[in-house]
């Protein structure tokens, strides 16, 4: 799939990329990791930050999406809310679906449990997704990063 | 009128995850301001306020970029005491007044122009008790009055010629929040310029703006507008172009230059605001270490439900809400009561554990002997060795693997049908019975792992009795059994349409439903080699395994006290809930059985029943000393009878040849 080095190449591209589109991703630890946050209204009105990372996996060797939401205070939120609310998952959503592989970790490098989207079937969808050089992490966010509300840039401006 | 946007605080978990550590590792007690560092987005698009975030990062100064952040400092008190004396009215008042005069020196000796960051500063006043982890914390981003009234013009479509994307590429370059743009020339120049410039319309103020409002600009411009109406006091306008990514706009902020003789002392400091609200956060659930195995192990079994079964209800496993039919729900805690402490109480009190039980209870009269350890696997050798009691070093261990646990232990001797007792047991004896129907009726769910049939008489009367959800398990060499009782007794149970296949959870078979004779004393006489059950390892796991399974599956069913018997997987949505699970290990054979209750049964039958509701434990005292008591109650002894008395008529003198 992608090896350290090769995905600390692309992140540094897709950093950029996604920098020049004003998506406001930055490179962490070194560039081992990039980490985006913005906020989410929920339908009360609040507002919470969804706080997103790009983080290495060895064992699948492939990147793979940790997030979480954290209310202004820091509190983290309800997970019936995060489904219900922030993700939008439906009760129907089947179980083939990317989102029933999201569960809670404790983060590599935080320490603090995050959400996760298991890197199990990545190189299975990105083996059908067209694949240029500096175009691996957008394409892969492409399809993770959407389950998630994350934007991606037009693809005019890539 | 001016408006600027004031900043909200946001904080993130693992802040204060990184204060957690801190306090411990690095400051302790030390109260000294700690420097800090708040980030600002300029390209949120969500939201009506210019967020200061508080991120796990805002400790390590030299990891977010310059122009993308503010510094400060945190006043950290130690005690609930110390920070409510921060708190006060006076006490606000005092430190925002300090802050401000900081920053309104930095404006009148012009330190900005060298260094612009001198502008923006925040503090944040905080308690944090690590024991209970409660956070507390107020923010304030000094903004000053100063001119003290202002008015703006919104220039949205021209922003003074300027191309914001050079504007920012300057400022991703340089680090650098606030420059000139020049009007004329479309140069960019560094503020400090700005001392040398004679005419306000000459050049726009160039400020990296947080606010995600389109007519509002930021806190930050705030204090900008008064730095330079200090620097040229002769002005009484100026134009800025507020940058962000979300669409920068122009603006042309005018104010009046009539200084008033109070501004012009020397001691003047203007007035100031920008105190955002008190954070109050509990994040036990989230940092104690005790929670976060709750956490955890409910995490785990949400991952079933998440990954495998979405409509599991796991919740039953802890709590269980019961339609008791007649009368009304209940919510109740799922109590679990264990007779026997031994290789298959600790594997089923441990396959429990793992589904989230919370409440276990263990009853055994022995104490642990050096051959248990390998075998149960909730004691171990210094439990042999300093001869502790089986019940309780159970109990202890459980909570050991999870302090979340309410494993409570008794010592007590179930009372035997065939072991005869004299006269000075007796009181003892009613005590005990009295304990065993006590705590049987406390439980929602009785596991007999019991060593010996007859021990399992009493458990199996009393279970009948209050109607609980029984379940047996025993092992031999190389087999096991696990029997679910039928529930309740066979008269008052409910009725309930027998479907092929499956059978009504009130009709099933006890322990004792095909036993013709009643229980006895099955200890006495043996060899010490056959008075414990020799059985091949892994059957005991095997069994509990089994035995932990078949109520989580019978849990799942809409009422679990209706449950059927049945081999259908699509019974309940973890499959079939049989009646008797029997396996032979010699051919890795599983059969199961259904069986229908024996209304003679000498431990679930009516008779029984009656003459335990009648007499109590003078019954269990008759029952002891004379287990044929057993028989002719339920009438078994004129069953027996009625056999001996059937004549076979054997012809003797028929050739046994034919002809």
């Amino acid at each position: 799939m992608l090896t350290e080095q090769q995905f600390r190449d692309e992140l540094r591209i897709f950093v950029e990329k996604m920098n020049e589109n004003n998506i406001n991703w930055k490179l962490q630890e070194n560039g081992q990791t990039a980490r985006e946050s913005h906020l989410v209204e929920l339908p009360d009105g609040e507002f919470v930050t969804q706080d997103s990372h790009i983080i290495y996996n060895s064992t699948y060797q492939t990147p793979t999406l940790w997030f979480n939401f954290h209310a202004k205070t820091g509190a983290p939120i309800d997970i019936e809310i995060v489904e219900r609310d922030l993700l939008k998952i439906p009760k129907t959503e089947s179980t083939a679906s990317i989102r029933t592989r999201i569960s809670q970790y404790e983060h590599p490098f935080l320490g603090v449990l995050y959400y996760n989207i298991h890197p199990c079937q990545t190189s299975q969808i990105m083996k059908e997704l067209k694949l240029g050089e500096g175009t691996w992490l957008m394409s892969w966010l492409s399809v993770y990063g959407q389950q998630i509300g994350l934007r991606i840039p037009d693809i005019q401006n890539l | 009128m001016a408006t600027f946007l004031p900043f909200t605080t946001r904080i993130e978990l693992p802040f204060w995850k990184a204060v957690n550590e801190k306090k411990l590792h690095e400051w302790k007690l030390d109260e000294s301001p700690k420097p800090i560092l708040g980030q600002l987005s300029y390209s949120e698009i969500t939201g009506k306020e210019c967020s200061l975030l508080m991120t796990y990062k805002s400790f390590n100064t030299n990891e977010i970029p310059k122009q993308e952040s503010i510094s400060g400092f945190m006043h950290l008190y130690n005690t609930a005491e110390s920070f409510k004396a921060a708190m006060t009215a006076e006490s606000k008042r005092k430190i925002l007044e300090d802050e401000t005069a900081k920053i309104w020196d930095s404006i009148t000796s012009h330190a900005w122009l060298k260094n612009p960051e001198l502008l923006s500063k925040f503090f944040m006043i905080t308690f944090v008790d690590l024991k209970k982890f409660k956070y507390f914390s107020i923010t304030c981003v000094p903004g000053l009055y100063f001119p003290s009234e202002i008015q703006q013009e919104i220039n949205k479509d021209d922003l003074y010629g300027a191309d914001p994307k050079t504007l920012f590429s300057h400022m991703a370059e340089t680090s650098s929040t606030l420059f000139l743009f020049c009007r004329k020339s479309a140069a960019i120049l560094d503020v400090s310029h700005l001392e040398s410039v004679n005419n306000p319309d000459d050049f726009a103020i160039v400020v990296a703006d947080p606010s995600t409002v389109s007519y509002t600009a930021g806190w930050p411009v705030r204090n900008v507008l008064a730095a330079v109406a200090q620097l040229h006091s002769s002005w009484n306008h100026c134009h800025v172009i507020s940058l962000r990514s979300t669409g920068s706009i122009g603006i042309k902020f005018m104010w009046t230059n009539n200084i008033s003789s109070q501004e012009k002392s020397l001691n003047f400091v203007p007035k100031s605001a920008g105190w955002d609200q008190l954070y109050n956060v509990d994040l036990r659930k989230k940092f104690d270490p005790v929670l976060q195995v709750d956490n955890s192990v409910n995490l785990n079994n949400e991952l079933m439900k998440w990954r495998q079964l979405p409509d599991i209800r796991l919740e039953r496993y802890s709590k269980l809400k019961v339609w008791l039919v007649f009368i009304k729900w209940f919510n109740f805690l799922l109590q679990v009561l264990i007779l026997g402490a031994g290789t298959i109480g600790c594997n089923v009190a441990r396959g429990l554990i793992a589904w989230g039980v919370s409440h276990i209870t263990f009853v055994d009269n022995s104490t642990v002997s050096y051959s248990n350890p390998v075998r149960q696997s909730l004691s171990e050798f210094e439990d042999a060795k300093n001869n502790r009691g089986k019940a309780e070093t159970a109990a202890k261990a459980l909570i050991r693997i999870n302090p979340n646990t309410k494993a409570e232990s008794h010592m007590l001797t179930v009372p035997m049908p065939g072991h005869t007792i004299d006269k000075s047991a007796e009181a003892q004896l009613e005590k005990d019975v009295q304990k065993l129907e006590q705590l049987v009726m406390e439980h929602d769910v009785v596991y007999l792992a019991l060593d010996s049939r007859e021990a399992r008489w009493l458990p199996t009367v009393l279970a009948t009795k209050h109607r609980k959800i029984a379940i047996s398990v025993a092992i031999g060499f190389d087999t096991f059994v696990v029997i679910r009782h039928g529930i309740g007794s066979r008269s008052d149970s409910l009725s309930h349409e027998a479907i092929a296949e499956s059978m009504p959870y009130s009709h099933l078979s006890c322990y004792f439903c095909s036993d013709v004779t009643a229980p006895g004393n099955s200890t006495a006489d043996r060899t010490l080699d056959q008075q414990c059950t020799v059985t091949r390892a892994g059957m005991s796991p095997q069994a509990s395994a089994a035995a932990t399974e078949l109520l989580a599956a019978i849990l799942q069913y809409p009422d679990p006290l209706m449950c059927p018997a049945s081999v259908d997987e699509n019974t309940t949505m973890l499959g079939a809930t049989p009646h008797q699970i029997r396996y032979f290990a010699n051919r890795y054979q599983m059969i199961l059985p259904i069986v229908k209750r024996f209304e003679r049964c000498v431990a679930c039958g009516d008779a029984i029943a009656k003459q335990y509701q009648q007499h109590g434990w003078k019954f269990v005292l008759d029952v002891m000393n004379s287990p044929s008591r057993l028989e002719q109650v339920t009438g078994l002894d004129a069953l027996q009878e009625s056999v001996n008395a059937i004549d076979i008529e054997f012809d003797e003198d028929e050739d046994t040849t034919d002809e």
